[in-house]
Parts: structure tokens; sequence; C-alpha cells
């Protein structure tokens, strides 16, 4: 099945978020071997363009296996190569061919094959199908064994250029900062009311839309001109709102300029700005937050609604291809940071300020059930991110393996639990142990937890045998913090250090740390 | 521009090649004018006229006159 019709669309919808395409097609391969084996170079990601119909003569869960054990096979012991997208099949009378059972067992194999192979995705043509009307069209069948329609190829084609592709290859948005009069519902709250601002479908969509994403893990907030108390009673009152207060980690309701307040919240979120996507119906106010902080993305609100929901649904970097490990827990912790920042101002001290947090950190040592959020926070964490090693998930196989030592870190204190936070990778090696990836969210910063952990993990490497380190610290874009640890402890800037030498002066900045601490092994 | 000089024009931007839309262009004098080019022909000619083509014309079309001769269902 030729994939050229669908790469003639991608790269336009790849420049929405200044990306090129380059597509290198193999031969037409249906054994995979051939493709499988291109892809063992430099591309981003690798896409088996599959036409079901083809195997149909396997049973469903039987042809799922075989692409699935090739993808494993290709990538042999060292579990290297390029991510690998797989397409899935259509329901539909446009593919009399293969009945509609067939079809969904495929479905539900290769969903279960692609989340057991690390960096291995779905497309899912069958979910594009219910999205898309008229999405097959048999004249094209006919020429060129090509069964989707126009329409369903620009689908397809968006969704890989403005949604899968940015998830994989670029650091993603975190934040999604709405404005509310004319962008949540229809009406001026101040002049209107709580009680005769108006909702429409459009609005609500909206509304559902940005507890989607809140679910697929981002942080919600407010950035709204208006009183305070007549927000409180609007989402107090009106019932139909599908969203609540309580959904956004912060929020600016004030007269203060937006471009300030972004940059606020940037800041309680310990997040750099150009990490928000601010959605606000008035042009003047988006063109005064391009000029004073132009690195916060910005788009235009419709003001019913609806077309602001389909926005939000295909923005570039607002998709997320597997579900998100501690979005349930996010909210909640960076709610609770205005909290802690109120906890400091009173305390007399840091010390104090950290006792009263009551912290507990609880160390897990190479934790396979932790892959998933580390290879998430490896590839979202941009300020405390020491190595930028952006590892995939086969790295994180890799390293939680016996023989490296990988630390996930979990957090809770008396005010939220944080869930796994931090993580440190090490390479071991004939006594010597290589740093290859050192971060934190953001939302733990401000604890001195990333001297805890570190403190720990170089006892640990004592214990292992490690006498030497190397740290393989990189400077980026971002991640001044994590350098600007480093260089508390190291301000020469070596690199390959004595473990027991770096062990004493990370101690020493940590001996009286009050947090309770807790190995699992 | 006349309907054969879009047409003219439209095969020239998907198969790359010059095309003098006084003089007839067939299937045959374009090594790249497979299944593929076909089906982008046919969506690009339809899009440009606004026409649907049934499944028996999408396959007969076979040189620059079957299009022209299908365009003019539009005028």
């Amino acid at each position: 099945m030729p994939f050229e019709l669908v790469s003639d669309f991608v790269g336009p919808f790849m420049r929405l978020w200044d990306a090129e395409l380059q597509v290198s097609v193999s031969d037409y391969d249906p054994s995979l071997a051939g493709s499988l084996r291109r892809g063992q170079g430099e591309e981003d990601a690798l896409l088996l363009w599959i036409d079901w119909r083809l195997h149909r003569a396997m049973g469903p869960e039987q042809a799922a296996r075989w692409v699935i054990d090739l993808v494993a096979a290709s990538r042999g012991a060292a579990g290297s190569g390029a991510p690998v997208l797989i397409n899935d099949w259509p329901q539909g009378a446009g593919t009399a061919d293969v009945s509609d059972s067939w079809v969904a067992a495929l479905g539900g194999a290769l969903e279960e094959g692609t989340r057991r192979l690390t960096d291995c995705h779905l497309v899912r043509l069958e979910q594009l199908r219910k999205e898309c009307p008229a999405f097959f069209d048999p004249r094209n069948d006919e020429v060129a064994h090509y069964p989707f329609s126009q329409a369903a190829t620009i689908h397809i084609a968006r969704h890989l250029g403005a949604q899968m592709l940015p998830a994989l290859v670029t650091p993603r948005l975190k934040v999604v900062a709405v404005d509310l009069d004319h962008t949540l519902y229809e009406g001026v709250l101040g002049e209107d009311g709580p009680a005769e601002v108006r909702m429409g479908p459009g609005h609500r969509a909206l509304q559902r839309q940005l507890l989607l994403l809140k679910e697929a893990g981002f942080i919600l907030a407010l950035c709204s001109r208006n009183e305070r108390v007549d927000v409180e009673r609007l989402f107090a009152q009106r019932p139909e709102l599908a969203i609540s207060l309580a959904d956004f980690a912060a929020v600016r309701v004030d007269w203060n300029s937006k471009a300030d307040n972004l940059r606020s919240i940037a800041a309680q979120l310990n997040l750099h700005p150009s990490a928000i996507l601010f959605v606000d119906d008035n042009p003047a106010e988006l063109a005064r937050v391009a000029e004073a902080a132009p690195e916060i993305e910005l788009v235009l609100a419709d003001p019913t609604g609806g077309a602001t929901a389909e926005i939000l649904s295909r923005h570039p970097g607002l998709f997320r291809l597997r579900a998100d490990t501690s979005s349930a827990l996010r909210t909640q912790d960076l709610q609770a940071n205005q909290q802690r920042e109120r906890l400091r101002a009173a305390a007399a001290d840091p010390a104090e300020y950290l006792a009263r947090l009551g912290m507990v950190v609880d160390l897990f040592e190479n934790h396979a059930e932790h892959a998933s959020r580390i290879h998430e926070l490896s590839n979202k964490t941009n300020q405390f991110n020491l190595c930028l090693a952006r590892l995939t998930e086969q790295d994180v196989a890799r390293l939680l393996r016996p023989g490296n030592l990988t630390l996930s870190v979990a957090l809770r204190d008396a005010l939220a639990d944080s869930g796994v936070v931090a993580v440190l990778a090490f390479e071991i090696a004939r006594g010597r142990a290589r740093l290859v990836e050192f971060l934190m969210s953001c939302r733990a910063l401000g604890r001195d937890l990333e001297a805890v952990a570190f403190g720990w993990v170089l006892g640990r490497l004592s214990e292992l045998g490690c006498e030497r380190l190397e740290i393989q610290a990189t400077e980026g874009p971002r991640n001044q913090p994590a350098l600007e640890f480093l260089h508390r402890f190291l301000p020469n800037g070596e690199r390959d250090v004595s473990v027991a030498g770096l062990r004493a002066a990370v101690g020493r900045t940590v001996q009286r740390h009050p947090a309770e601490i807790r190995v699992h092994r | 521009m006349t309907s054969r000089e879009r047409i003219a024009a439209l095969l020239s931007e998907i198969l790359s090649v010059p095309i003098d839309p006084a003089q007839e262009y067939t299937r045959g004098q374009a090594e790249n004018w497979d299944s593929l080019n076909h089906l982008r022909i046919v969506l690009a000619f339809e899009e440009e006229f606004g026409l649907s083509l049934r499944p028996e014309e999408v396959v007969a079309v076979r040189c620059l006159s079957d299009l022209e001769r299908l365009a003019q269902r539009t005028a």
C-alpha cells in the first residue's frame, strides 16, 4: 500500500512546528524484513505502513504477533533502532475483504503488542476512520491498492505530522493557560455577571477538551483580567461548566498584564515560559503577550468555543503517545506548591521549613515498574536535567538491567504526594561509573531533594566498588538549574571525579536534611 | 487559460516534465505515470475542476485529451 499519498501531506503539517520532513520509502516489501533493515540509521521514526488485508489468511492475533516479533528481532540484543510506528486497520464497508471482527481482533492484539515493546507506537487508523466521514475511496483501491479517500489521506497526514511526530521528537508543551471572557464562555463576566454569561455546545466541547488535556498530563492554568470573586461565583453557580476551578493548577485572575501573569505562572510551576500555550480571544492581548513574552505559544480563541476545542485537539505538542503516568498527582502537587511557599515565608529559616514539610523520600533501585515514568521524565524535563540524554524506552530498559544503577526517586510531604519525580542513572564498568541521566521534575525543586538523592546514590556507588565517576553533563537551552547544582560541588568544571570526594562534598550539604529516606531494592 | 492548458499544467507539475498543451500527451510517454501518480493526477484533476469521476472513468484515463473530455462536464 503506497505511503507516498500520505507523505505528500505530512510535510505541510510539520511546518506548523517548524520541522522539515524527509521521507525515505522502501520498495514494496510485504515481508517487512527489508524495511526493518533500513531502519537502523539516523531516522527519527520508522513507519511500518501495512495493508493488513494481505495478511488475512493468518488469524488476527497471529498477524499482530508476526509484526511485533519482527520489530523485536530487528532491534537485537542491544535494543537499538529508531522508534517504530505501526498502523492498525480501519473497519468498514471500504474494506470488505476482511471482516470487522478480524480487524477488531487485530487492533486489540497490535495495541497489546506495541505496548509491550519499547518505542513502538500504533497509528490508529480505526480511530481516525471514526473521526472522518467518507474514509474510503474504492477508485483509489482499484488503481493503486490504496483504499483511502483524499479526505482520509489528509486526516492521516495531520495525525502523523501534527500529533505523533512532534510527540516523538520534540519537548512538549506542558501548560495550557486560558482566558475566560469570550473563550471559556460567551460574554463578559464583569458586565453580564456569573448567571448571565452564555455557554453553548462549543464552550462545553472546549471545557471537555481541556479536561482531556489534563488527563493526558498537561497542566491547566487560568489567566484572566477579572475580579476573583466573580470567577469563584461563576464556577460555583454554573453547574453546566464541565470544568471546575480546582482543575487549574495555577490561577491568575487580576488586572495585571497577561504577559506578567503568564511569566508568574511559569515561575510558580518552576517551568520555562516556552512550556506555556496561551488561549485568548483578544488579538490585542495576544499581541501584547507576543511582544513581552515571545517564547509563549499563542492560540486565538473562537468566541463560540468549538474551533478552539478543535485547535487544541490538533495543536502540535498537545499529544501524548502514551497515557501520562502521574497526571492524577500533578495538579494537586502543583497547588500544594503555593502552600509550600507560604510555609517557607513563615519559617524562621530553611531548616525549619524543611522540617515542617515532613518529607518522605522513597529510593527505588533498578525498579522496572518505573520504566515508563523514567522515559516520560527524561523526555519532558528541561530545567533540572543535567545530561539531556532524552532516553528512549530501549535506553531505559538497558539502564534498568543488572550491572547498571538506575535510581527512581519518589517524594511525598505533608501537603501532597508528588510521585516519582527524579531519576539518576549510571552505567558501571570496572570500578568506574558514568552518570548518563540526572533529572528532577520542576515540581520538586526547592526542597534539596536533588542533593539528598545524589548524596545517597554516591554512597551506593561506593558500595558497588566504584571509585571514579564520569559525569556526562550537557549544556542545553534551559537546563541551567541542573548545571548550577553541579557547579556547587565541582566549581572548576571537573567531569571525571573521585566518588568518595564528591560524596563527602554533597553529604556536607544534606547531613542535617530532615527527610525520611526509604530504600527499595 | 483553457481547460486543456490547465490540465497540461497539472500533468506537468505531477510528472515533472514540460508538456505542450497543443500536443497530445499519453500515459506511455511518461515513465513515472504509474498507478501512484495516476491517483495524484485524478485527485488533482477532480480538485481543479470540482468533479468526481466514476470508477470506470478513473481507470480509463490514458491521456491529456481524455481528461479534457471529462473536464467538459463542467462547461
